[in-house]
């Protein structure tokens, strides 16, 4: 079909209502749901990982822009006291900045200075069992709290004034595989998380607390039990094993009032052997009702996964106009290869377009499900496959902006060999039934920072980077696209050619995302690199 | 074969002489050595006797000179809050308990392991008593409005410390100092602290951080603050606690009632 479109937010004029929300804030000091909802329209903060519910990571803020980033330089560093790989993305809400470590450790900063407020140290259990290493990519704010779900499985509440502990809830088993690395998602008065754990056979679900005292209000689970409708695509008893985690961050539509969630792979991860049909809901994308948790619709991008690829994407939700008429819709840049974009209010297919080198599909059908390439399957003796384990993309934050109409992400091109082997489960221990194998020299990975059309799926533009790199992206008003690369550096974009306006060696790998908000009337950029915070501002 | 008998037990005591120098010199508190030693080695009397003067030079300024507690808490207890064996209290004072003001010791591995038998000696079979009511003191907590200031389980103001695990941290003795003498000892994130910006507005709050060129207060609004130095008239620096004192206020057994309440508080 032919499509035309225009953003329908495009050249919003922001900066009165940026001006009044900050200060309808500051008198009252806290952010409530009204401040989330019109997240997008308070530029000079920050308040949830993506930005706003849309998860668009994309700022008003137009002082720094293509003219003025040559003179961006820093402003502060903020070391961290771990030998941890930092991934957080902060919030910033009236000149505060929230962040957190590795370690589960929260720091409530002065934005402008980078100086220490006061620090909240998680006393972490003693055995973790974890997947990957220990991650901790930001907290959620409602009210004068602040949450942070924690690698031994516990939601915690803190005072955002002092980082005095509210309260603590042990979510769920740790040893069991449960473990959380992700920012929650406030929604209403509630705080909604999801769980990582798919390489140890947990059942994955997405979780609503009560943010007043941390009771639990509903639970979707990504795996139908007996009964429901699902459940079927799981052979045997596979489901009660079967993963389907949900370890990132999710978007919200308050129109809506649907929650979106990315659901990870079926576990094992490489055996598909005892876990016959399309294991449902996993490498899914699933629509949840945000007062019942029943869950609304299912979009599912890689039916019966056998290489890993969780679609642990963050969902993009854009409004434009197509065919004369607003449609709203959600944009996925899939780990599996594919750009996809659905109908966010049925979940229904609209198109897709590989972004990415892959060589397990001939394509994707009408109904938006792969034309497999026979044999791509794992075995003993090993496959090559494209896209590598970690995918094509993977939890790196892409982006949107209103104002070019274009999708970002970083995506990579490799391939990997997938074998496989067989596996039984046992509680607490990894199960994923083979393993992979990167053949390559390293130095001919190539990544690169790729603008999407999202009513064609074409590339407009790429900014190539090499090694592999898998930092978040986020543009603005200015017409800057920032992301960053393994080997430390940050770099701005031009959000319509992807021209390389600006880089600066951090020092340190960059495998998180960026945030823009204002300090003392000044734009800052914000990134984690290496163990560090890194904060830039234009030169006085 | 008596030769190579003592030939062999030269062998073992030359390699045994080789290696105990290298384990003198082994770098301070060298957390690789000691992994897997579950149960202190050094445990003698001779050692419980060294680990009493290491004690002195390095504990006894939180923890009390008998260890019964002051700012640190008290070390007579039979349950420490962080854990109980030989092991986790070793490793406690290599790595410091992070969130609290326990640093990690810089020792030798085997003074933190007579350190640990000097610690393990403190214990008693019953925790430390107080003589007070801990119910008449919460009542007392809530007459005199302490959680206007205070934080227990969630719920109270922010310019005081948080109390929720306050029983753990502090001794009996130390609380009714700060009691009767809030004066005495305020910790350095409660000092009280007044500026005035340029124009003569004054912010008057808890001091949170501050070096050469930015001070960050919470003010009395409960909001966290930061001024650039150069931006302030002046910087006031008050003696005084921002709490106040019940000394006269509150009668003796009041004050212990108090104090029993407190020391009831242990959140873990």
């Amino acid at each position: 079909m032919k499509l035309t479109m225009r953003p329908v937010c495009a050249g919003l004029l922001v900066v009165t209502a940026l001006a009044a929300g900050t200060a309808a804030r500051a008198q009252e000091g806290r952010v409530t749901y009204d401040h989330l909802v019109q997240a997008g329209e308070d530029a000079g903060n920050w308040l949830m990982y993506s930005g706003q519910y849309h998860s668009q990571r994309f700022s008003r803020l137009d002082q720094i822009d293509r003219a003025s980033v040559g003179r961006l330089e820093l402003a502060w560093v903020r070391q961290l006291p771990t030998l941890g790989q930092v991934q957080t993305s902060p919030l910033v809400v009236d000149g505060i900045m929230y962040l957190t470590t590795p370690d589960n450790e929260v720091y409530a900063l002065d934005a402008a200075t980078g100086h220490v407020f006061w620090t909240y140290t998680h006393d972490l259990a003693d055995t973790l069992t974890l997947c990957c290493s220990k991650q901790s990519r930001g907290v959620a704010m409602l009210g004068d709290r602040l949450y942070m779900t924690t690698l031994d499985a516990r939601l915690v509440a803190l005072d955002a004034a002092t980082g005095a502990k509210l309260w603590d809830r042990q979510i769920a088993d740790n040893l069991a595989g449960y473990s959380m690395t992700a920012a929650p998602l406030v929604v209403k008065d509630m705080v909604v998380t999801g769980t990582g754990g798919g390489e140890y056979g947990i059942r994955g679900w997405v979780d609503a607390y009560d943010a007043a005292t941390g009771e639990r209000r509903w639970r979707a689970y990504t795996i139908p039990g007996p009964g429901e409708p699902g459940n079927e695509t799981w052979a045997g008893d596979s489901w009660m094993t079967g993963g389907a985690s949900t370890w990132m961050t999710g978007s919200y539509d308050p129109d809506l009032n649907l929650i979106y969630w990315g659901v990870g792979n079926p576990g094992p991860d490489w055996n598909g052997a005892t876990r016959a049909g399309d294991n449902l809901y996993s490498d899914s994308v699933v629509a949840i009702d945000a007062d019942t948790g029943a869950i609304e619709w299912h979009f599912q991008f890689t039916p019966h996964d056998v290489h890993d690829w969780d679609a642990c994407q963050v969902p993009v939700l854009v409004d434009l106009v197509v065919g004369g008429r607003v449609q709203k819709l959600m944009l996925f840049a899939n780990r599996n290869g594919f750009f996809y974009a659905l109908d966010r209010e049925t979940g229904r297919f609209l198109l897709a377009r590989e972004y990415a080198t892959q060589t397990w599909a001939q394509g994707i059908d009408d109904s938006g499900r792969p034309i497999r390439v026979p044999d791509m399957e794992p075995t003993p003796e090993g496959r090559f496959v494209y896209p590598e384990v970690n995918g094509a993309s993977n939890w790196w934050s892409p982006s949107f902006s209103p104002d070019t109409g274009l999708f970002y992400t970083m995506a990579y091109d490799g391939g990997a060999t997938f074998y496989s082997a067989d596996v039984d489960y046992e509680p607490g221990k990894l199960f994923v039934g083979g393993g992979h194998s990167r053949d390559e020299p390293i130095d001919t990975y190539v990544s690169a920072v790729r603008a999407i059309d999202p009513l064609t799926g074409r590339r407009a533009w790429e900014h190539r980077v090499q090694p592999k790199s898998m930092s978040g992206v986020m543009s603005t008003a200015g017409g800057l696209v920032f992301a960053g690369t393994v080997t430390g550096n940050f770099i701005a974009l031009d959000a319509e050619t992807g021209e390389d306006l600006w880089h600066k060696g951090l020092g340190g790998e960059i495998i998180a995302a960026p945030i823009t908000y204002l300090a003392g009337g000044r734009q800052q950029v914000t990134i984690a690199a290496g163990h560090a915070i890194f904060t830039f501002a234009l030169e006085d | 074969m008596p030769t190579i008998c003592i030939r062999v037990a030269l062998a073992w005591a030359a390699l045994l002489a080789g290696l105990a120098p290298a384990a003198a010199q082994r770098p301070l508190g060298s957390l690789d050595a000691q992994r897997g030693v579950e149960t202190n080695p050094f445990a003698s009397d001779e050692d419980v006797a060294a680990g009493q003067a290491h004690f002195a030079s390095r504990c006894a300024s939180c923890h009390g000179a008998d260890g019964r507690g002051d700012r640190g808490p008290d070390l007579t207890r039979s349950v420490y809050r962080h854990g109980n064996t030989d092991r986790a209290v070793f490793m406690n004072m290599v790595n410091g308990i992070p969130g609290t003001g326990m640093p990690s010791i810089r020792l030798s591995d085997k003074e933190m392991w007579q350190l640990v038998a000097y610690v393990r000696s403190l214990g008693r079979p019953a925790d430390a008593v107080t003589t007070g009511d801990p119910a008449a003191g919460r009542e007392l907590y809530v007459r005199h409005d302490c959680g206007r200031c205070h934080f227990v389980d969630g719920a109270g103001g922010r310019l005081g410390p948080d109390l929720s695990a306050v029983g753990w941290s502090r001794a009996p003795a130390h609380l009714r100092a700060s009691l009767v003498d809030p004066a005495g000892d305020i910790e350095e994130d409660y000092r009280q602290v007044r500026v005035t910006d340029s124009e003569g507005a004054v912010t008057q709050g808890v001091l949170r951080n501050e070096d050469a060129y930015t001070i960050l207060l919470l003010d009395t609004a409960g909001r966290l603050r930061a001024f650039p130095k150069a931006d302030l008239q002046a910087i006031e620096r008050p003696a005084a606690s921002l709490m106040p004192s019940f000394a006269g206020r509150l009668a003796d057994r009041e004050v212990d009632d108090l104090v029993a309440y407190l020391s009831s508080l242990r959140r873990r």
